[in-house]
C-alpha cells in the first residue's frame, strides 16, 4: 500500500510550480533578449564558439579600417601620379618645342622657364602628404619631406619600398618614391632623377652659346629620360591601380565574412523564438494545471467532512 | 467488576489512540517527525472454570514508523545532494562573473588589436599611441580584476565553510549529548520518540554538511563516522571540524578533525557528499584550476608582449621596454622543512606555459618537482629549474634534504597584473633595421619579407648582401663574420644579427641589399605589425589569446553545466528516497481523520461499556434493596 505523507504532497506540489516558474523566468528573458545564452553554462561549446566569432567580427572591422586607411592613401597616390605623368607630358612637348630650329636662344630661355616651374610643380606632387601627416611616397616612412632639394639637385631622404599593412594580402599605405621619380638610367649604367633630367634640359635650354647640336643632343637625352620617367610613373600607378582593385576585393570578401560571421553569431547564440515561444506556452499551461490542481487537492480534506 | 475493568482498559487505550492521533496531526509538518502508532495487546485472561476470560487490552509501547535502511538511503541521498548543490551554486556564480562577453577579458583584447591597427597605420600619430595605451591598461586591469574577482570568490567560500562548521560543530555536539540521554536510560526499551526523531533529524543535518556512515547501537545512541572513517561522533564524545589553509599551499582549504587526540587533516576528495565536500572541490578544484588558467593566459600574453617589444625601437629610438607585469611568482615551504628557502620564477617561454603550480621536493641530491594540475613529475639535479617555460630560482634562504615547496606560478601571474609602459612613446612600432634594394641593382631582387627574429647587439649594425652571381654572395657588416661565396637559391632565408630575410626575384651579380637602422625610425611600422600579428599567433599554449580566453570562459560554464546536471540527478535521488521515507514515516492527514473518527467511536464504545457496568450495579443495588 502506497501511503501518501500530506507535508511532502505539499512540498513537492511546490517544488513542481517552482521549477516549472524558473524556465518560465528564463524563457522569458531568453524571448526578451533574443539571446538562448545568458551564461556559459547553458551551452559551454557554444559560449567559446561565440567569444571566438565575436572577436573575428572585431577583427574583420580592424582589417577593415587598415585597408581603408591605405585605400585614401593610394587615391591619393593615384592622383599624384596622374598629375606627374601630365606635367611630364607638358614638359616633353616644350623640350619638344625647343628642340625646332626655328627657336632663337631667347624662346627657348623662356622655354626653360616654363620647363622650370613644371619641374617645381613635379617636386611638390612627389612630396604630396597624406591626411595622416605622412608622405604618399615616403618609402619605408618619414615625418619630413622624402624629396629634398639641395644646392639645386633633388634627392630622396627617406628608406626606398614602402611601408605595408594587412593580414592575409599586404597593401602599402607608403609608396617607393624612389622607384617613381628617381630611377631613371642614366645611359652611362648609373641613375638618374627625373628632376635630373629636366634640371639638364633646362641648364641646357638657358645656355645662350649652345649650338645647334647642342641643343640636339640636349633635347633628345631630356627626350629619353622623361620617357623613362614617364614609364617608371606609369608602371607604380598600375601597382597602385592593382592595389586599389585588389582593396575592392579584400573589402568584399570582408563584408561575406562579416554577414558570414554575424550569421554564425546568430545561430549559436540567437534563440529560436518559435521554439521559445511555443515552450512558454506549454510550460506556462503546465502551470497553470498544476496550479488548478493543487488548488483542488488541498482543499480535498476528510476533516472537511467531520462534522 | 470485570467489566468495568474491562472498559476503563478499552477507555485508556482509545485515549492513547486519540492523543497519538492528535500528535501526529499537531506535528504533519514539523520536520523530522516520524508517526506514531499505539501498540496494543489483549490483557492476559483469566481462567473462570468456563474457560479463558477476556480482561481487556493493553497499551503496550507507541511505536515510531520507521524503516531504517529507507531512512539510510535518504542520509546517503542528502549528502550526495548537499555537495552538488554547494558546488554547482558556487559555479553559476564564477559562471556569471565570466558571462558578460562586453566587459569581458576578450572585448578588452578585441580593442587592443584595433588601436594597435592604427599604430600599425600611422606609427608617429601620437593618438593612435596614446588610444593603445589605454586599451593596453583596460585589458591589464580585466585580467587583475577577474584574478580578484577569484580571489574574492574563494574568500566567501572559505567564510561559508567556516560557517557550516561552526553549524556542523553545534549538531555534532548535540547528537552526542543525545547520546548521552540515551546511554542513561541503559538500553530500557521504552525510549522518548521525540529524542529518536531528533537523533535522526540531525544525522539527516549533519549528512548535509559532511556525508556521515550512522550506526544505531543497540541502547539507540548512534556511532557517527566520516567517509574518510573517522569517527564524528562516538558516545557522549564529538569530534570538531575546523576548516584551515593548508600551511603547505596558500591556495589550498581543508578540514581538519579533532577529537581527544591531535588534529588529523581530511583528505576532502575522500569526504565523499555534504556541502562541505562540495565547497572543498569547488575551492581547491573548480576554483584553482580556473585562476590557474587566467593565469596561464596573463603570463603567456605579457611575455609575448613584452618579448615583441624588446625587438623593436620606441619613438625615442630606444628599445621597447615591458608593456605588462605579472604578479611575482613566491613559494610556501612545508612546516616540517628544515630548511628555510625561498623560490621565484621568471617565464622564459610564455607559449610553454601550463596552467598550473608546481611543488617542489628535495632529497638532498634531486630536485622533483611536480605539476600539480596533473600530477607529472620531473627530477632535476641542479638550479636553476626549466620547466614548462618558467625558470626556477632560489630566492633566498638555504634547501635542506627533504624539504618540500610550494611553487605558485599560475595562480600568481594575473594577481596584480598592470600595464607598466607609462609614456605612449615609448611603444615599439618600429624595426631597428631595414632592409634596401640596392639603387642600381641590375637584376629583379626585391624584399619578400624581412623580420627581427631575436635581441641582438648587432641587429641594427649596418649589412651590405652583394651578389657575386644570381647563385651566390657575400656579405660585409659587424657581427655578420663577413662570409664570402655563399650559395643562394630563391626562397633561401638569410640570416644574421637577429634579423632574417626572404627574397622574390632573380639577383644579378653586383646587386646589393643593405640592412641599416630605417632613415626614420618613428614612421617605421614593421614592429607594430609584429604585434599585431601576435593576436592571431598560438601564444597562450598553443591558442591565440581570444580561444585561450574562450576555453577559459567555456570551461567555467561546462564545470557549472555538469554540477548542475549532478545537481539534478542527486536532487530527483533525494526526493524519491525522501518520498520513499515519508510513505512509512510520513503523516497523512486523511488518514489521521479517518483514524480519529475510529478512536472516537471505541472512545465512546468504551464509555459506554462503563455505563452498562454501571447500571448493572446500580440494578444489583435496586434488587437487594
Amino acid at each position: 500500500m502506497i501511503r501518501t505523507s500530506t507535508a511532502s504532497a505539499f512540498d513537492r506540489a511546490i517544488q513542481s510550480m517552482n521549477s516549472q516558474q524558473a524556465r518560465l523566468y528564463q524563457l522569458q528573458q531568453q524571448i526578451a533578449t533574443g539571446e538562448k545564452l545568458t551564461r556559459a553554462a547553458d551551452d559551454p561549446v557554444a559560449a567559446a564558439q561565440a567569444t571566438s566569432v565575436r572577436s573575428e567580427i572585431t577583427r574583420i572591422e580592424v582589417e577593415r579600417r587598415m585597408v581603408g586607411f591605405a585605400r585614401t592613401v593610394l587615391q591619393q597616390a593615384d592622383t599624384a601620379l596622374g598629375t606627374s605623368t601630365d606635367l611630364m607630358n607638358m614638359a616633353r612637348d616644350l623640350v619638344l618645342q625647343a628642340g625646332n630650329a626655328t627657336m632663337t636662344a631667347s624662346d627657348r630661355a623662356s622655354i626653360a622657364a616654363e620647363i622650370r616651374s613644371l619641374r617645381d610643380e613635379l617636386l611638390a606632387v612627389a612630396n604630396t602628404r597624406d591626411g595622416s601627416g605622412a608622405f604618399v611616397f615616403g618609402g619605408q616612412g618619414t615625418r619630413t619631406a622624402p624629396f629634398v632639394e639641395t644646392a639645386g639637385v633633388v634627392q630622396y631622404v627617406a628608406d626606398p619600398g614602402s611601408q605595408e599593412v594587412g593580414r592575409d594580402v599586404r597593401v602599402s599605405t607608403s609608396l617607393d618614391g624612389h622607384a617613381a621619380f628617381m630611377s631613371i638610367p642614366d645611359g652611362a649604367g648609373g641613375q638618374q632623377s627625373v628632376f635630373d633630367v629636366l634640371d639638364a634640359a633646362i641648364a641646357a635650354l638657358s645656355d645662350p652659346a649652345a649650338t645647334t647640336a647642342d641643343i640636339q643632343a640636349a633635347t633628345q637625352a631630356a627626350i629619353d629620360g622623361i620617357d623613362s620617367g614617364l614609364a617608371s610613373v606609369s608602371l607604380l600607378r598600375s601597382t597602385v591601380g592593382g592595389q586599389l582593385r585588389m582593396i575592392d576585393q579584400i573589402e568584399s570578401s570582408l563584408d561575406n565574412s562579416e554577414l558570414d560571421a554575424q550569421a554564425r553569431l546568430t545561430d549559436i547564440v540567437g534563440v529560436d523564438l518559435a521554439a521559445a515561444i511555443s515552450e512558454f506556452a506549454r510550460i506556462h499551461n503546465g502551470l497553470e494545471a498544476s496550479m488548478q490542481t493543487y488548488a483542488k487537492l488541498s482543499t480535498t480534506s476528510l476533516f472537511n467532512y467531520i462534522r | 467488576m470485570g467489566v468495568l475493568e474491562i472498559g476503563t482498559s478499552a477507555l485508556r487505550a482509545a485515549y492513547a489512540q486519540l492523543q497519538t492521533t492528535g500528535n501526529n496531526i499537531a506535528n504533519a509538518s514539523t520536520p523530522g517527525y516520524v508517526r506514531q502508532r499505539v501498540i496494543l495487546a489483549e490483557a492476559t485472561t483469566t481462567f473462570s472454570g468456563g474457560g479463558f476470560m477476556g480482561r481487556g487490552v493493553d497499551v503496550v509501547t507507541v511505536e515510531r514508523q520507521y524503516n531504517d535502511f529507507l531512512a539510510r538511503e535518504v542520509y546517503l541521498a542528502t549528502s550526495a545532494e548537499a555537495a552538488d548543490r554547494a558546488r554547482a551554486g558556487a559555479l553559476g556564480r564564477l559562471d556569471r562573473l565570466f558571462a558578460d562577453s562586453s566587459n569581458g577579458i576578450g572585448a578588452a583584447y578585441d580593442e587592443l588589436n584595433a588601436a594597435m591597427a592604427d599604430l600599425a597605420n600611422r606609427p608617429f600619430d601620437p593618438a593612435a599611441r596614446s588610444v593603445l595605451a589605454q586599451r593596453a591598461t583596460v585589458l591589464a586591469q580585466r585580467i587583475a580584476v577577474a584574478d580578484s574577482r577569484f580571489e574574492q570568490i574563494g574568500a566567501d567560500v572559505d567564510r561559508e565553510l567556516a560557517q557550516q562548521a561552526v553549524e556542523l560543530n553545534q549538531q555534532l555536539a548535540e547528537l552526542a549529548a543525545i547520546n548521552n540521554r540515551l546511554g542513561a536510560l541503559g538500553g530500557n526499551p521504552q525510549v522518548p520518540n521525540d529524542l529518536l526523531d531528533r537523533r535522526d533529524y540531525l544525522i539527516e543535518q549533519v549528512n548535509r554538511k559532511v556525508k556521515a556512515d550512522a550506526y544505531i547501537n543497540h541502547d539507540q545512541t548512534v556511532s557517527l563516522y566520516a567517509g574518510t572513517g573517522d569517527a564524528l561522533v562516538l558516545g557522549a564524545d564529538a569530534a570538531r571540524v575546523e576548516i584551515a589553509t593548508d600551511p603547505e599551499n596558500p591556495n589550498v582549504a581543508r578540514l581538519v578533525l579533532s577529537s581527544n587526540e591531535r588534529p588529523v587533516p581530511i583528505n576532502a576528495s575522500m569526504l565523499g557528499g555534504g556541502s562541505i565536500a562540495g565547497l572543498l572541490e569547488f575551492r581547491n578544484g573548480d576554483l584553482q584550476e580556473s585562476r590557474w588558467q587566467l593565469g596561464q593566459l596573463a603570463g603567456a600574453v605579457a611575455h609575448a608582449y613584452n618579448m615583441q617589444q624588446s625587438l623593436g625601437l620606441d619613438l625615442n629610438g630606444q628599445p621597447g621596454a615591458d608593456v605588462f607585469r605579472t604578479g611575482a611568482v613566491r613559494s610556501s615551504g612545508a612546516a616540517s622543512n628544515d630548511g628555510n628557502a625561498r623560490f621565484t620564477a621568471a617565464i622564459t617561454s610564455g607559449e610553454q606555459l601550463r596552467a598550473s603550480d608546481y611543488e617542489l621536493r628535495f632529497d638532498g641530491t634531486n630536485y622533483e618537482v611536480r605539476r600539480l594540475a596533473d600530477g607529472a613529475t620531473s627530477s632535476f639535479g641542479s638550479l636553476p629549474i626549466e620547466i614548462d617555460g618558467l625558470e626556477i630560482t632560489l630566492d633566498g634562504g638555504a634547501v635542506a634534504p627533504g624539504d618540500r615547496y610550494t611553487i605558485q606560478a599560475a595562480s600568481a601571474f594575473a594577481g596584480n597584473f598592470s600595464m607598466v609602459l607609462g609614456d605612449p612613446a615609448r611603444w615599439a612600432a618600429a624595426a631597428p633595421a631595414a632592409p634596401k634594394v640596392g639603387a642600381g641593382n641590375a637584376g629583379t631582387v626585391s624584399v619578400a619579407s624581412f623580420g627581427i627574429t631575436s635581441n641582438d647587439p648587432a641587429t641594427a649594425a649596418p649589412v651590405t648582401i652583394t651578389f657575386t652571381g644570381p647563385g651566390t654572395y657575400s656579405v660585409s657588416g659587424a657581427g655578420t663574420g663577413d662570409p664570402t661565396g655563399v650559395a643562394y637559391a630563391p626562397g633561401d632565408t638569410i640570416s644574421f644579427n637577429g634579423w632574417s630575410l626572404v627574397l622574390d626575384g632573380t639577383p644579378a651579380a653586383g646587386d646589393t641589399i643593405t640592412i641599416a637602422p630605417p632613415a626614420d625610425p618613428a614612421s617605421n611600422n614593421a614592429n607594430a605589425a609584429q604585434l599585431l600579428a601576435l593576436a592571431d599567433r598560438g601564444i597562450v599554449g598553443g591558442k591565440t589569446v581570444t580561444n585561450g580566453y574562450g576555453d577559459l570562459v567555456a570551461g567555467i560554464g561546462a564545470r557549472a553545466q555538469a554540477a548542475e546536471a549532478g545537481e539534478r540527478a542527486s536532487t530527483a535521488w533525494r526526493q524519491s528516497a525522501t518520498s520513499a521515507r515519508d510513505e512509512i514515516s510520513g503523516v497523512n492527514l486523511d488518514e489521521e481523520a479517518a483514524r480519529l473518527i475510529q478512536f472516537q467511536q471505541a472512545y465512546q464504545a468504551a464509555a459506554r461499556v462503563i455505563t452498562a457496568s454501571q447500571q448493572m450495579f446500580d440494578a444489583l443495588l435496586d434488587a437487594t434493596n
